[in-house]
């Protein structure tokens, strides 16, 4: 390890130590770490955003590709908000993020996202494997009575009742499956942290152990 | 009994946690080399990379960011060295802000270079393309448009490797990396809708929720962050860092599983108390 290497190991190492304080109680170790940690990303994000306009717009702009300033001045007007006076004018340039947003997405959101998996899941059903048809049945039951969960412009009474019942069970088999995933993945950045402080911090930066 | 459930009820959140942290260190230690079973999507990630055809074209969408590279990097890793390992072309770029540090990052662990590839010949990257969902049609629909020089501001005409490629349907394969847990939904509208393109996914566990519902009519397969890049070190025989962070969870998450279920029994039990008393 460099001299740099090793100080800005001990730097990340302080800093990681000192949000990890956070799970004895709220400090002002841990309040200094956070800022840090929120004012190096915002920092980090402003210069890539100047560098991408800068690559995809300027330099371009400058090389004759004219059509680009409407972009650009469209982008500038979004800090028209700012103005008292003027700030309804960066209305227009949400107007076309958001349209044009919507207009990319929408296009492939029926075969993509509904019928796509809706089909898949039924061809599983006639592919002669028992386990995959029960395990696809169970997926379009979970599918069609989630739905019918969020139908809210009928009574949940009757046949809609009993299937926005099951769509729920559905529901809530499905927020635990996401939180198990979420609790994992938590502590997965948890065993990271620990690996950067043993494995680089204390064997590579204070033991010298390569 | 009821009076043990009770104070379990209210135990110190912080004990947890020191159980947590005291068996998450062990593994990191002292290695366990708990078993793992290489999951299907995992076996298929593998087996699609590994078959490419010679000359293949293969995008990588790096949607990394800082805050979660950690849970995504092993994945990444694991599969950057078996791309480079195949005779296929290999062109990056990135949909997140933080994207290019972290892609280089791994492929300065990766060292395509040692693999035989050279720069603008095999392989390219590209920086940040601001957009989201709408960046990554605009990298399917035209490359060029997209970006007009490479990470090392090398004009994109004067790259070898680029002069035959300019769209989706100059490409083979896309893998994506993406730990907002939509953005996966940007590659199917984008690439395998329009263009039929094979789709590969490297997410987080956290969001593995959401790819696995595409797998694999849309997506391929798929990598769920740590776990999926332990598997793929061993179908890869591949040294790297999952085999530990495996682990690490594994022991990890006894404590959370155990007072999880003593929890619920502490809150029974008094629930069902009080409705006895009554």
């Amino acid at each position: 390890m460099t001299p740099i290497e090793v100080l800005m190991t001990w730097v990340a190492a302080i800093l990681t130590l000192m949000v990890f304080s956070f799970l004895w109680k709220e400090n002002k170790f841990y309040r200094i770490a956070e800022h840090v940690g929120v004012g190096a990303a915002a920092g980090h994000g402003t210069l890539t955003a100047i560098n991408s306009i800068q690559t995809s717009c300027l330099n371009p702009l400058l090389k004759g590709q004219l059509l680009l300033a409407i972009p650009l001045i469209l982008g500038l007007m979004v800090f028209l908000r700012l103005s008292k006076n003027l700030g309804w004018a960066s209305r227009y340039p949400m107007m076309f993020m958001t349209g044009t947003g919507i207009g990319v997405m929408l296009g492939a959101i029926m075969e993509g996202q509904i019928i796509g998996l809706l089909k898949a899941t039924v061809a599983d059903i006639f592919v002669g494997n028992a386990f995959l048809a029960v395990s696809a049945l169970i997926v379009l039951v979970g599918f069609v009575t989630t739905l019918s969960y969020f139908v809210f412009t009928k009574e949940h009474k009757g046949g809609l009742g009993t299937s926005a019942r099951i769509g729920r069970v559905f529901i809530m088999a499905s927020f635990s499956c996401n939180w198990s995933a979420e609790m994992i993945y938590y502590l997965g950045l948890i065993v990271s942290a620990f690996m950067f402080l043993i494995n680089v911090w204390i064997k590579q930066a204070m033991l010298g152990i390569v | 009994m009821s009076e043990f459930l009770s104070k379990l009820d209210r135990i110190d959140r912080r004990w947890l946690y020191a159980f947590t942290i005291i068996l998450v260190i062990i593994p990191i230690v002292s290695p366990l080399g708990l078993p793992v079973k290489v999951s299907k999507p995992t076996r298929d990630f593998h087996s699609i990379i590994k078959d490419l055809p010679e000359g293949s074209v293969v995008v990588y969408e790096e949607g990394s960011i800082s805050g979660q590279y950690d849970v995504t990097r092993a994945a990444c890793v694991a599969t950057l060295k078996l791309i480079f390992s195949q005779p296929v072309k290999f062109v990056a770029f990135c949909d997140s802000a933080d994207g290019p540090v972290l892609l280089k990052a791994m492929l300065s662990i990766v060292n395509p270079e040692s693999y035989g590839k050279e720069y603008g010949k095999d392989y390219v990257i590209f920086d940040f393309a601001p957009g989201g969902e709408t960046a990554t049609a605009s990298f399917a629909t035209d490359m060029r448009k997209t970006f007009s020089t490479d990470h090392y501001r090398t004009p994109i005409d004067e790259i070898p490797l680029m002069s035959e490629i300019n769209s989706a349907e100059d490409v083979d394969l896309i893998i994506q990396v993406f730990v907002g847990c939509y953005n996966c939904d940007w590659v199917v509208r984008q690439w395998v809708v329009p263009y039929k393109t094979t789709y590969l996914g490297i997410t987080s566990e956290c969001c593995t929720p959401m790819i696995a519902a595409y797998y694999p009519a849309s997506c391929k397969a798929y990598l769920p962050g740590t776990i999926g890049a332990t598997e793929m070190e061993i179908l890869g025989k591949i040294p790297g860092e999952g085999a530990t962070v495996s682990d690490a969870k594994n022991l990890g998450l006894i404590p959370m599983i155990l007072f999880i279920i003593l929890g619920n029994i502490a809150y029974f039990s008094e629930r069902f108390g009080k409705e006895e008393e009554k």
